[in-house]
């Protein structure tokens, strides 16, 4: 009734408006604008939704492209940091703790900065040009058949940034199991803190093929979402969505110095985020892996609490290393690539890699990214997820129904990349 | 606009659509491994993305000889698009360049013609593209 309702008043509205526009205006031949021009393709029923590909590809060939070389920097400085803190400290506990468990651990985070910058400077390109107007605009067609209303998009958006405040932009939408449904969704949407794991992974199974891999996992987090969305719509949230009313923005040439702008204050978010969550993560993991003291990795506290995990992941292969590191991304997603750096007790992105290798099989490798992109949402997200549901159960119903899918779809992963010969 | 300049477009802007969408084909055969093309990437999404630009070049055939912007609408988006996958592919040839004179292990063996890809140099034939449009945007422009 809410939304028919808004369906008459915008009605009502553009026919006052057309109705005075009429008893005002001579009426001549239609004129064309540039914003006219670039709607007819941007907009249009066959090519849209590609260009909206097209566009997705380009942001991240950019971002993963573009920031490797300021990766290098980063992870060099953080290298030579830690080694003179290693040659510095006398005492060889503090040294260990300074020179691997804080430099290192968060020297190992602190350089995916530069992939998040990159992603951040684009979509902010999109966003003030007037494009991301029209991706949701491309998109409420499908959206609404697979039961979402357009509004939804608009939080599905923002999570490719951060789930938060994607979360918090559900409040825009007023029909109660709208929200609920896109809340649910939400999670799945990879977020910016996903971005260091697929990086990691594609940077050590799938070197020439690493930004389609990438691109994959956000397609692939896109389309879970699209399917829980159906699946939810047809049982638990039965009914219509409400209609999808947006004002298209004319297009605007984008300034670089908003999109920098744009850029650096949602970076240094991540930043800060390095220097509180990460770093205390970073400490206890370091902790849990030097203790006992002399005893190696293998036998350290996080390795007991990791191999008593294992056998839930042993059929998807991830290992006990892989179970801590999603015990511990739980705190938050970047966690999980800290946490490696950590168990194989090496330093930068490159020799991760290469370890990661040694355990893990590409097919395996490839699965673990797409559990990592769908698993339980992070912490801030699932407070915040409490927080706009007003329930536990949803919450509790948002977090399992995640593991459940994760779970699944790494293993119809693992099981047709076998079949396909590729274990 | 006169129907002949429409249709001259439609032409221009199919020979256009065909050449990216073909590059985007023999790209995706590449990776698939069904062939060894010279001078074309190695890319299976890379190479659908070709496609999707090839299929707005394309879409212009449909659209003219109806409204007198309509066709020159799909030809001016075509061209941002492939002018944006020259600069993407142009700034990433410029980040591994980078990432050679910081001596990374990656990039020991870099040679800058391996990243001069085909996507950098193609939207130089939409070129006479751009002259037609550059009067009708500008003409936008000015009213």
């Amino acid at each position: 009734m809410n939304e028919d309702f808004e369906v008459l008043l915008t009605d009502k509205r553009y026919e006052m408006i057309s109705k005075i526009i009429q008893a005002t205006t001579i009426k001549g031949k239609r004129k064309w604008t540039i914003s006219d021009m670039l709607d007819k393709a941007f907009l249009d029923k066959y090519v849209g939704m590609p260009i909206f590909l097209a566009m997705f590809w380009a942001m991240f060939t950019f971002t993963y492209a573009c920031s490797v070389p300021f990766m290098e920097m980063i992870n060099m400085a953080f290298v030579w940091l830690g080694e003179q803190a290693l040659q510095i400290i006398p005492n060889e506990y503090l040294a260990a703790f300074i020179g691997e468990g804080l430099i290192g651990g968060i020297g190992f985070v602190i350089v995916f900065a530069a992939p998040i910058a990159f992603l951040f400077l684009s979509i902010a390109l999109l966003e003030d040009s007037g494009y991301l107007a029209r991706a949701a605009f491309v998109m409420d067609r499908p959206m609404y058949r697979i039961g979402l209303t357009g509004r939804s998009f608009i939080p599905m958006l923002l999570g490719f940034g951060c789930n938060v405040p994607a979360m918090m932009a559900t409040r825009s939408i007023e029909d109660r199991k709208d929200r609920l449904l896109t809340l649910i969704i939400n999670p799945f949407i990879s977020c910016s803190a996903r971005l260091p794991i697929y990086i990691l992974f594609a940077a050590a199974f799938f070197t020439q093929y690493a930004v389609s891999v990438i691109w994959s996992m956000y397609i692939l987090g896109i389309i879970i979402a699209i399917l829980s969305a159906l699946l939810l719509r047809k049982t638990l949230f039965k009914g219509e969505p409400a209609p999808f009313i947006l004002e298209l923005p004319i297009f605007r040439r984008p300034t670089l110095k908003s999109a920098a702008i744009h850029m650096w204050d949602r970076t240094s978010v991540f930043v800060r985020k390095v220097f509180t969550y990460l770093l205390v993560g970073a400490v206890l993991l370091w902790l849990l892996s030097a203790f006992p003291w002399g005893a190696g990795v293998e036998n350290s506290y996080v390795a007991m609490i990791g191999k008593a995990i294992e056998p839930i992941f042993r059929p998807l292969g991830f290992g006990w290393r892989g179970s801590v590191a999603f015990i511990f991304g739980f705190l938050a997603k970047e966690v999980v690539v800290e946490t490696f750096a950590i168990l194989f007790a090496v330093e930068g992105e490159a020799a991760t890699a290469i370890a990661l290798r040694g355990v893990m099989t590409p097919l395996v490798g490839y699965a673990f990214m797409a559990f990592s992109l769908l698993y339980m949402p992070c912490l801030a997200v699932f407070g915040v997820l409490r927080k706009e549901t007003g329930s536990w159960k949803w919450t509790g119903f948002a977090a399992i129904y995640g593991l459940v899918i994760a779970y699944f779809v790494a293993a119809v992963i693992i099981a047709v990349g076998t079949l396909l010969g590729f274990a | 606009m006169n129907n002949e300049l429409n249709e001259g477009i439609a032409v221009y802007s199919s020979i256009i659509g065909i050449i990216y969408v073909m590059v985007g084909l023999a790209a995706m055969s590449n990776s698939l491994g069904l062939s060894e093309f010279n001078y074309i990437p190695t890319d299976l999404f890379g190479g659908l993305m070709l496609i999707f630009i090839g299929g707005i070049f394309l879409r212009t055939i449909k659209e003219t000889g109806k409204e007198q912007y309509n066709g020159l609408s799909f030809l001016l988006v075509g061209i941002i698009m492939a002018v944006i996958y020259s600069g993407l592919y142009i700034a990433a040839l410029g980040a591994d360049a980078l990432s050679f004179v910081l001596g990374s292990e990656d990039f020991e063996e870099w040679a800058p013609l391996n990243d001069f890809r085909i996507e950098i140099w193609l939207p130089l034939i939409t070129i006479p593209g751009m002259l037609v449009l550059k009067d009708k945007v500008r003409a936008l422009l000015n009213r």
